[in-house]
C-alpha cells in the first residue's frame, strides 16, 4: 500500500508516535531494571537513574527468593498445558469429525461454560478439592485449570476439525489406522500451528494463574509465581532493589519461551482471528 | 465439511469414540458442573464454608438486591466497563499506525517490539503498578511534582470546589495524593492503570485483521483521492469489526468477573471505605473474610446470569455491517 | 524408542530445551514434596509442625529459626517450618486453610480487623485446641529454675491473661512476648536543633516540632517533624485520650467495677450528658489536629511500612509506634535511635492543664504474638511442647532478645534498649470510648475527615452525633445480648459446680481437672469484679476451695 508521494509529516508523526508509545510500554521495564540495582538509600535519593556502585547482590537476593516459585509455576504450567491438550484434541476429534448422538446437546452445553466466570464456582469447588483431596497440591491445581482452560481449546479445535478435508482422514483409516493413530498422524500435524498457539496461550494463562492457588495452597514452597510475588510484596520494610530484581527475573521465563515462539504465535493469532 | 454420523445403533462398534470424549467430559463434569450444581444448592442456605448449613431458602437473594454493597459494585462495574471501552481505543490506534507504516521490515520490527511487554507476567505489571501508585516512593507523584502538574490539579481541584461542583478539596497543596488509599482517588487510579493502554494481543489481533486488506482498495481510495481518516473509518475500521465485538464480549465478561486486580492493588475489601469493592470481590470477600459462603454462592450467580444476559443482547444487538 | 524418540527432540532445540526445564522443575518440586512430608536424607521419618505467623519484622524470622534449631537438637525427629504471611491477607488466608483443613499446627491468631473480631472466638470453639488441662500443670522445661513448680499460666506475667478468650472462658492462646508504644526520635537530629534532653511537656513538644520543621526549610531538605500515619497517628491520640478522659471515670463508672464499659460510655453520649464539644473531649481531638500540622500531607491515608520509611530515610524526626518495631528500625537507621514517652500538656497550659490527669496505666497489659494450636493438627502434643519450650523462662528470654521484643515470662530480662519499653505500672486509663457500640464505621470515617482537616470540630461533632444517634441503641442491644450470654454461662457452671460439690441429687458433673480450674478461675474473676466486699462470697469461694482438695487428691 505504498505510493510515490508519501505525505512526510504523515511518516514523521507515524514514527514519532508509534516510539512515544513504546517508551511507555517499556517504562515498566527500565524501572524494574534501574531499580534492582539500587540499596534503599540510593532509592531513596535518586529513584529513577541509574546510580553507582550496582548492587548486583540484590539479584542473587531476588533469584534465591523467586528461584522455587519460578521452578513451581514451570511444573504446574505445563503439567496444565500438556493435560489440556492432550484432553482437548482427543474430543475435538470426536466432536469435529463424528456426529455422535447427543452430541449437539452436550456440546452447547459445554458452550455454556465458557461463559461462566469463574468466580460463581470458587467456593464450591474448593470445597470439591477439599473432599477429593487436591487442596495444597501442585498437581492437583494443574488438574482443575486444565478442566476450565480445555473448554476454549475444544471449541477452536473442533472448528479447525470440522473444516479439514475428509480425504486425510479417509486415507488414514484406509490405511487402517485407529482413532488414536488418526489423531496423532492426521491432526496434530495439521493443526500443529493451532495447537502450538493454544500450548502458548494456555501456559501463559497458567503461568499467571492466581486466586485459586491463592486459597488453596498452604506451603510457601509450593506457591506459583503469582502468588509467590503478591506474598512478597506484603513484606513490612521494602527493600525495593530486590523486589525489582525479583520481578525482572520472573519475565525472563515467558521471554524465553516467546523468543522461541513467536513465529508460532503470530501465525496462529492470524489464522485464529480470520476463524472468530 | 460434514462431519460422519453415528448413528444410535451403531454406539457399540463406535465405542472407542465415547473413550476418546471421557477425559474432556469427565473433568468437565467433576470440575465445572459439580461445583456449578453444589454452588446453586448451596445459595439456598447460610452456609460458613465449612460445615454449618442452615436451609434458608431465598433469602440470600432476597438480601442481594437489597445490599447497598452490591448496588454500589455493580456502579462502580458499569463505571470500570465504560473506561475500558475507552482503552481499548489505543491499541486499535496503534494497530492502524503500524499498518501504515511503509516499509516492510520497520513494521517487522515495531511488531517484535510491541510483543516483548507481553511477556510481563500479569502480577509484576499489577505490583509495579501498585509501586507507581505509592504515595511516597512511587514514580506518579514524582512525576506530578516534578512537572509541577500536582499545583495544577490542586488549583483546579479548588475551583471546582469554589463552583461548587466538587464538594470537597482532595488534592491539596503540597501533599502527596494517595492513589491507592482515599477513597475518592481510587476509581480514577484504576481507570488510569496500565497506560498507555496498549493491549498487546490485541494490537496482533488487528494487525492480522488488518492485513487482509488487499492493496487494491487502498490504491481505489488513492485513486478516489481519499484522506487518511476517511480511510480509516471506512476501510480499516469495518474489517476489523469482527475482533473488536470479540474483544467487546470478552472486555464484558472479563470486567464482571474480575477482581484479581483489585484484591492485588487495594485488598479484599475493595480499598480505603469500600469505595472499590465489585462484585467478584464482593463474593470473595464474604465467603473467605466474612464466612458467608451462601450469600457468596447466590452472588455467584447472580453474575452468571447478568453476563449470560449481557453477551446475548451484545450477539443480538450489536451488529457487524460486512 | 527412547532413541527415536531423542533424535526427534533434537531437531527441535526449543523443546529440548524445555523438556530439560521441565525435568528441572520436576526435580525442584518433588524434592520439595518429599521434604515437606518429612523425609530427609539420611535419617529417618520427621515429625513435620508449622507454625504460621504474620511477623515480617527484621530478625523475627532469624530468631525463631534459631530457637527452632536449638529444638530440633533436642528432638532430632522433628522438624519445624515457619509459614509467613503479610498481614493484609493473613485473615482470609487462616480461613481458607481451616476450612480445607490443611491449617499449621501453629497458628498466629488474632488479625482480621472486625470481621476477624468477631468471628475468631468462633474459630478458636471449632478448630483449636482448649489449653485449659495443660496451663495448671508446670512448664516441663522450667525444670531446674525458680519456676519449676509453677502452674505453666502463673509463669506469665500477665498470668496467660493474653491467652484466655472470655467468650470461651477457657485458654486458646499461648502468647510469646509483651508489647508496649513509645515515643521514637533521631537523636542526632533533635540534639542538634533542640538539645540533649528531649521536652517533657507538649508544649515544648510543639516548639520542637516547630524547630525542625523550621530546620528542613532553611536546609531545603525534605524533613516532617513527625511521621504520622493512618496507624501512627492513633498512638498520640490514645495518649491524650487518658490523659483527659481519666477524669471521667468517677461520673461513669456505675457499676464500680474501676472501668467504664461501652454502655456505661455510649449512654451519656447518647443522652447527651456527656457532650463531645466538652472541653477535655475537644482538647483530645484539637491537640492531635495541631499536631499533625507537623505530619505528613495527606497522613491519614499514609501506611504504617511508609511512615517507618519516612523515618528511617532522616525525612521524619520522629515516630511514635511499638516495641515490635525496634529492632527492625535500629537496623536500618543510620542515626541514633532513641525512645521516649508522649509529652502531655503541662498543668501550667491555660487552656487544658486542669484536665489534664497524666500518663496511660500499662499495669493490664497482656502477652502479645498469640499462637493457637489446631485440633486438626496430626503432632498436636509436639506443636504443645515446642510451645512449652518456647514459653519456658530460658528460651523465651533468649528468643525475645534476639527479637528485640519483651519477654511474657516473669523474671526474664529484655535487652537493655528496651528497657525504655518496659510497662508503666503506674498511671491512669482512658474512661470514655467514642466509638460506641454500633457507631465504629460512622466513627472511623467521620473522624478522620476532621483530623486530616476536612471538617471543623463542631461539623465533625454534629455528623457523628447523628450517626451515633441512628446506630447506636442497636449497637447496645447487641452488647446487652452478649453479656447476657456470658452470665448465663458463668451461671450454669457455677451451679454445675455446686451441685457437683454439694452432692446434689442429678449432679452429673464430674469434679475433672478442666470444669475444677475453670470453676475456679469464674470465682476468682467474679470475686476480683465485685471485690472482697462481699464476705459471703469470699467464704463460698473459700469453702469450694477446700472442698475441692480432697477430689483432687482423690486423683483425676
Amino acid at each position: 500500500m505504498s505510493t510515490a508521494r508519501e505525505n512526510p509529516a504523515a511518516h514523521w508523526f507515524k514514527h514519532v508516535y508509534l516510539w512515544l508509545m513504546l517508551a511507555l510500554v517499556f517504562l515498566p521495564f527500565y524501572v524494574m531494571l534501574v531499580v534492582s540495582f539500587k540499596d534503599n538509600k540510593q532509592f531513596s535519593n535518586y529513584p529513577w537513574v541509574p546510580t553507582w556502585p550496582l548492587h548486583w547482590e540484590n539479584w542473587i537476593v531476588g533469584w534465591n527468593t523467586v528461584g522455587v516459585y519460578i521452578a513451581n509455576s514451570v511444573f504446574m504450567a505445563v503439567l496444565t498445558t500438556v493435560i489440556t491438550l492432550s484432553v482437548a484434541v482427543l474430543a475435538a476429534y470426536v466432536f469435529g469429525r463424528y456426529k455422535v448422538p447427543f452430541a449437539d446437546m452436550v456440546w452447547a452445553a459445554v458452550l455454556v461454560l465458557m461463559l461462566m466466570p469463574g468466580v460463581a464456582n470458587l467456593i464450591p469447588l474448593f470445597k470439591l478439592m477439599k473432599s477429593l483431596h487436591l487442596l495444597n497440591s501442585l498437581v492437583g491445581l494443574s488438574v482443575v485449570s486444565a478442566a476450565g482452560g480445555q473448554i476454549v481449546c475444544l471449541y477452536i479445535l473442533r472448528n479447525f476439525i470440522e473444516d479439514m478435508p475428509k480425504e486425510f482422514f479417509e486415507c488414514a483409516r484406509i490405511d487402517g489406522a485407529s482413532h488414536v493413530q488418526q489423531i496423532v498422524h492426521v491432526v496434530i500435524p495439521q493443526c500443529g500451528g493451532i495447537i502450538s498457539t493454544l500450548a502458548i496461550l494456555n501456559f501463559v494463562g497458567a503461568w499467571n494463574s492466581f486466586i485459586l492457588p491463592l486459597i488453596t495452597i498452604r506451603d510457601p514452597e509450593k506457591l506459583p509465581l503469582a502468588v509467590g510475588l503478591y506474598q512478597l510484596q506484603g513484606a513490612y520494610v521494602k527493600q525495593w532493589g530486590p523486589l525489582m530484581a525479583a520481578y525482572f527475573i520472573s519475565a525472563v521465563p515467558l521471554v524465553v519461551l516467546f523468543a522461541f515462539t513467536m513465529r508460532f504465535f503470530i501465525r496462529g493469532i492470524s489464522e485464529g482471528a480470520i476463524k472468530g | 465439511m460434514a462431519r460422519q454420523a453415528v448413528r444410535l445403533r451403531q454406539i457399540r462398534s463406535h465405542w472407542p469414540l465415547y473413550l476418546l470424549l471421557l477425559p474432556a467430559l469427565g473433568l468437565i463434569a467433576t470440575f465445572m458442573y459439580v461445583p456449578a450444581a453444589t454452588g446453586i444448592l448451596h445459595s439456598f442456605y447460610r452456609w460458613d464454608g465449612d460445615e454449618l448449613a442452615t436451609y434458608i431458602g431465598t433469602d440470600n437473594f432476597t438480601k442481594a438486591f437489597t445490599d447497598p454493597t452490591i448496588r454500589h459494585a455493580f456502579s462502580i462495574v458499569a463505571i470500570l466497563f465504560v473506561a475500558n471501552l475507552f482503552k481499548m481505543i489505543p491499541s486499535i490506534i496503534t494497530a492502524v499506525v503500524i499498518h501504515r507504516v511503509i516499509s516492510d521490515r520497520a513494521r517487522y520490527i515495531y511488531r517484535l517490539l510491541f510483543v516483548v511487554p507481553m511477556v510481563i507476567p500479569g502480577m509484576v505489571v499489577l505490583l509495579i503498578w501498585k509501586f507507581f501508585y505509592n504515595p511516597v516512593v512511587g514514580l506518579l507523584n514524582s512525576f506530578l511534582t516534578a512537572t509541577h502538574l500536582l499545583n495544577v490539579l490542586v488549583s483546579v481541584n479548588g475551583w471546582l470546589v469554589n463552583v461548587h461542583l466538587a464538594d470537597k478539596a482532595t488534592f491539596m497543596a503540597d501533599r502527596s495524593p494517595a492513589w491507592l488509599g482515599d477513597s475518592s482517588l481510587v476509581i480514577p487510579a484504576l481507570i488510569f492503570w496500565g497506560f498507555p493502554w496498549i493491549g498487546i494481543i490485541g494490537v496482533l489481533i488487528y494487525l492480522s485483521g488488518l492485513e487482509k486488506i488487499p492493496k487494491s482498495v487502498y490504491e481505489c481510495a488513492e485513486l478516489d483521492g481519499v484522506g487518511w481518516f476517511r480511510k480509516f473509518v471506512y476501510i480499516e475500521l469495518p474489517l476489523i469489526a469482527t475482533q473488536v465485538r470479540i474483544n467487546l464480549v470478552l472486555l464484558i465478561i472479563g470486567v464482571l468477573s474480575d477482581y484479581g486486580l483489585i484484591l492485588v492493588l487495594l485488598d479484599s475489601s475493595g480499598g480505603p471505605g469500600g469505595a472499590a469493592m465489585v462484585p467478584g470481590l464482593y463474593m470473595y470477600y464474604n465467603a473467605f473474610v466474612k464466612r458467608e459462603a451462601g450469600y457468596a454462592c447466590a452472588i455467584g450467580i447472580l453474575l452468571f446470569f447478568i453476563i449470560l444476559g449481557l453477551t446475548f443482547i451484545n450477539n443480538k444487538f450489536v451488529r457487524v455491517e460486512k | 524408542m527412547l532413541l527415536s524418540l531423542w533424535q526427534n527432540l533434537r531437531k527441535y532445540p526449543a523443546l529440548l530445551l524445555l523438556v530439560l526445564v521441565f525435568g528441572a522443575s520436576c526435580a525442584v518440586v518433588a524434592v520439595n514434596a518429599y521434604r515437606a512430608a518429612g523425609g530427609a536424607v539420611g535419617q529417618g521419618r520427621k515429625k513435620v509442625l508449622r507454625i504460621a505467623h504474620w511477623q515480617l519484622e527484621q530478625g523475627i524470622r532469624d530468631a525463631i529459626d534459631r530457637l527452632i534449631a536449638d529444638y530440633e537438637k533436642l528432638h532430632p525427629d522433628v522438624e519445624v517450618r515457619q509459614i509467613l504471611i503479610p498481614e493484609t491477607g493473613y485473615f482470609q488466608w487462616v480461613n481458607t486453610q481451616l476450612i480445607g483443613r490443611t491449617a499449621p499446627d501453629m497458628i498466629e491468631v488474632g488479625s482480621g480487623g472486625t470481621v476477624g473480631w468477631a468471628l475468631w472466638p468462633k474459630f478458636y470453639a471449632r478448630y483449636f485446641l482448649p489449653l485449659d488441662r495443660y496451663v495448671d500443670e508446670p512448664n516441663p522445661y522450667n525444670r531446674g529454675t525458680a519456676l519449676e513448680k509453677v502452674p505453666w499460666r502463673k509463669t506469665y506475667f500477665d498470668e496467660m491473661d493474653g491467652g484466655y478468650e472470655e467468650t470461651l472462658q477457657s485458654y486458646y492462646r499461648i502468647p510469646l512476648s509483651a508489647f508496649t508504644e513509645r515515643l521514637y526520635y533521631n537523636k542526632d537530629l533533635v540534639e542538634k536543633v533542640w538539645g540533649p534532653t528531649f521536652p517533657k511537656t507538649y508544649e515544648d513538644f510543639l516548639e520542637l516540632c516547630r524547630k525542625l520543621a523550621e530546620y528542613g526549610r532553611k536546609n531545603e531538605k525534605k524533613l516532617v517533624p513527625i511521621a504520622g500515619s493512618g496507624y501512627n497517628f492513633r498512638q498520640f491520640f490514645n495518649a491524650y485520650r487518658t490523659a483527659f478522659t481519666a477524669n471521667y471515670l468517677d461520673p461513669l463508672d456505675v457499676d464500680m467495677d474501676g472501668i467504664v464499659s461501652r454502655i456505661e460510655s455510649a449512654a451519656p453520649i447518647y443522652s447527651g450528658r456527656v457532650k463531645l464539644t466538652e472541653t477535655p473531649i475537644r482538647a483530645n481531638f484539637e491537640l492531635v489536629r495541631e499536631l499533625s500540622e507537623f505530619f505528613p500531607q495527606g497522613y491519614t491515608s499514609l501506611s504504617r511500612d511508609e511512615a517507618i520509611f519516612l523515618f528511617l530515610q532522616g525525612s521524619a524526626a520522629m515516630i511514635t509506634t511499638g516495641s515490635w518495631d525496634y529492632e527492625s528500625m535500629g537496623v536500618q537507621s543510620e542515626f541514633h535511635l532513641a525512645v521516649t514517652e508522649i509529652p502531655l500538656p503541662s498543668k501550667s497550659n491555660p487552656r487544658y492543664g486542669s484536665y489534664v490527669a497524666g500518663p496511660q496505666t500499662e499495669a493490664g497489659i497482656r502477652g502479645g504474638f498469640p499462637v493457637g494450636i489446631t485440633k486438626m493438627s496430626r503432632n498436636a502434643e509436639v506443636a504443645l511442647d515446642f510451645m512449652q519450650y518456647a514459653t519456658s523462662l530460658k528460651k523465651n528470654e533468649e528468643v525475645n532478645r534476639a527479637m528485640y521484643w519483651l519477654p511474657v515470662i516473669k523474671g526474664a530480662e529484655p535487652r537493655d534498649e528496651l528497657k525504655p519499653f518496659a510497662p508503666r505500672t503506674e498511671g491512669y486509663s482512658a474512661s470514655i470510648e467514642y466509638e460506641g457500640p454500633g457507631a465504629e464505621m460512622a466513627y472511623a470515617q467521620i473522624s478522620i475527615e476532621y483530623l486530616s482537616g476536612k471538617l471543623s470540630y463542631e461539623e465533625f461533632v454534629d455528623q457523628f452525633m447523628q450517626a451515633y444517634r441512628r446506630e447506636v441503641p442497636a449497637g447496645i442491644q447487641d452488647v446487652l445480648r452478649n453479656d447476657e450470654q456470658t452470665l448465663n454461662q458463668e451461671m450454669r457452671f457455677a451451679a454445675i459446680r455446686r451441685a457437683a460439690l454439694t452432692g446434689a441429687p442429678g449432679a452429673t458433673a464430674v469434679a475433672t481437672g478442666d470444669s475444677a480450674a475453670q470453676y475456679k478461675r469464674i470465682m476468682e474473676a467474679y470475686v476480683a469484679q465485685v471485690g472482697v466486699r462481699d464476705s459471703d462470697i469470699r467464704d463460698w469461694t473459700e469453702n469450694a476451695r477446700q472442698a475441692e482438695q480432697p477430689a483432687r487428691q482423690s486423683g483425676r
